[in-house]
């Protein structure tokens, strides 16, 4: 079995979409096409309806060199939507989920599943250049520069995305505003690329997401939000919304900034990213490691730390509580070793759900407000 | 010119963060590791001069793979056509 095409992709999604899967399977249609006037699709697994469902978004493919992500994220919609249907549990490797526990997460939560956010450039690192990570922005006017292709789509979410206003010009943030570096060129705009626009918008649409999840390779890491700087509970007008601070981010050490994560927030997040190291190690005894995004390098412009951002930077919006998954020990693994990966990943994110059930309902924008008020 | 995926090792966060700040080396960040002793190593795919520079700025390169040749390799592992088709 070889990695999933550009094409494959979809098509998997229309079948998962398809009687009988239509029973708990909606195909979404994205409303931005790329660049390469590709449309994309997203998948809602949920079975009932009503208030108070919450909503769990998995997000796939924003690198394009980074293939095993749709493919995780295809074999996970098949492995729930077969064991649903037949009422049967899902085994991955030494890891079991009863057919009750796949049930119940099916019948209590919305799963929405967007496994291949960037077509385009996902097609240009398989069939031209596999280290190829932005999408296929056209290149400015007069550049023939192959590398002023492209936008780092996770580089242009708008969270701290004008980083040379936020960050201290000291700190070693991967970011660049040229249109022509290779990796990670921020875009024109925050949102100015119609892939962002599209994972920005299934948050917009479905205001019960309260959960996020981003997969990306590679380093075996389950990782939760921030990744400006290292977090802190305690002060909660020390955050990325506090002009007071600009200039002054991404640096590590006793004096740095530091980012304000309420110690609830904190308590499930690190709970939910251990439940997940807890389920890969089940498959095969592989030992991820939990931490938070910010490490040594900073970052800016990210999918995760955006979608945490939101109920901070707008307290009418919901609460929303991010992770990044950086699976795998390399980008393109051979495939015999990306369907243990796809094993691995696929236990982690329906512990997760289960996580998710277990858990007390999301908070209230409570915190989001207290730290907004902080620096007014 | 060639890319190599490599294995940067440094002593200390400033000489860490000078491969971003000062050599402008792309970094894969998300795999840095603390060592202890404030040793750290991080993986980063560059090019034979870069390597050459990182050297004789003290850090040590470990050159793991020719990241075209892998990926050339890793290209006959797509699908070809389209195996959903037919359901």
């Amino acid at each position: 079995m070889p990695y999933l095409n550009v094409v494959e992709v979809e098509s998997a999604l229309a079948v998962a979409a398809n009687a009988p899967n239509n029973a708990i399977a909606q195909l979404i249609t994205l409303p931005n096409n790329t660049w390469e006037n590709r449309t994309c699709h997203a998948l809602k697994i949920a079975h009932g309806a009503g208030a108070g469902r919450v909503g769990v978004y998995f997000l796939g493919g924003l690198h394009s060199r980074e293939w095993g992500s749709c493919d995780i994220l295809i074999a996970l919609i098949e492995a729930v939507e077969n064991a649903y249907l037949n009422n049967k549990g899902i085994t991955l490797g030494s890891k079991s989920f009863t057919a009750a526990q796949v049930q119940s997460i099916v019948d209590t939560l919305d799963l929405f599943i967007f496994p291949q956010s960037n077509p385009d450039g996902r097609n240009w690192s398989m069939t031209q250049e596999a280290m190829w990570r932005k999408n296929r922005r056209p290149a400015p006017a007069g550049d023939t520069n192959t590398a002023c292709v492209g936008v780092d789509l996770n580089r242009n979410f708008d969270m701290l995305w004008n980083y040379p206003k936020y960050f201290d010009p000291k700190a070693p943030i991967q970011n660049s505003t040229d249109p022509c570096d290779h990796d990670v060129y921020i875009g024109p705009a925050a949102f100015s690329e119609p892939e962002t626009k599209n994972v920005k918008w299934l948050l917009d649409q479905n205001p019960n997401i309260h959960f996020f999840v981003d997969l990306h390779s590679y380093g075996e890491l389950l990782m939760y939000t921030w990744g400006d700087a290292v977090d802190q509970t305690t002060t909660p007008g020390m955050n990325f919304l506090n002009p007071a601070y600009d200039g002054k981010r991404g640096m590590k050490g006793s004096g740095a900034y530091k980012e304000y994560l309420p110690s609830l927030d904190k308590s499930l997040v690190v709970s939910l990213a251990t439940r997940m190291k807890a389920a890969v190690k089940a498959v095969r005894g592989t030992s991820y490691k939990v931490q938070q995004d910010f490490a040594l390098y900073p970052t800016a412009g990210t999918s995760d730390d955006y979608a945490s951002s939101r109920a901070f930077a707008n307290s009418a919006l919901a609460k929303v509580y991010g992770f990044t998954i950086e699976w795998g020990k390399e980008f393109q693994p051979p495939y015999a070793e990306m369907q243990n990966i796809m094993q691995e990943i696929s236990a982690a994110l329906l512990d997760f759900c289960l996580g998710v059930i277990a858990a007390p309902p999301p908070a209230a924008a409570t915190a989001a407000k207290e730290a907004v008020a902080a620096h007014d | 010119m060639a890319s190599f995926h490599v294995t940067i090792a440094g002593q200390g966060y400033d000489a860490m963060a000078d491969l971003v700040r000062a050599h402008h080396v792309h970094v894969l960040h998300k795999t840095v590791r603390d060592k202890g002793k404030q040793r750290y190593t991080v993986d980063a795919i560059v090019d034979d001069g870069a390597i050459r520079r990182l050297m004789a700025a003290g850090y040590e390169v470990t050159r793991n793979h020719d990241v075209d040749e892998l990926g050339r390799e890793r290209q006959k592992e797509v699908g070809q056509g389209d195996r959903y088709a037919r359901r």
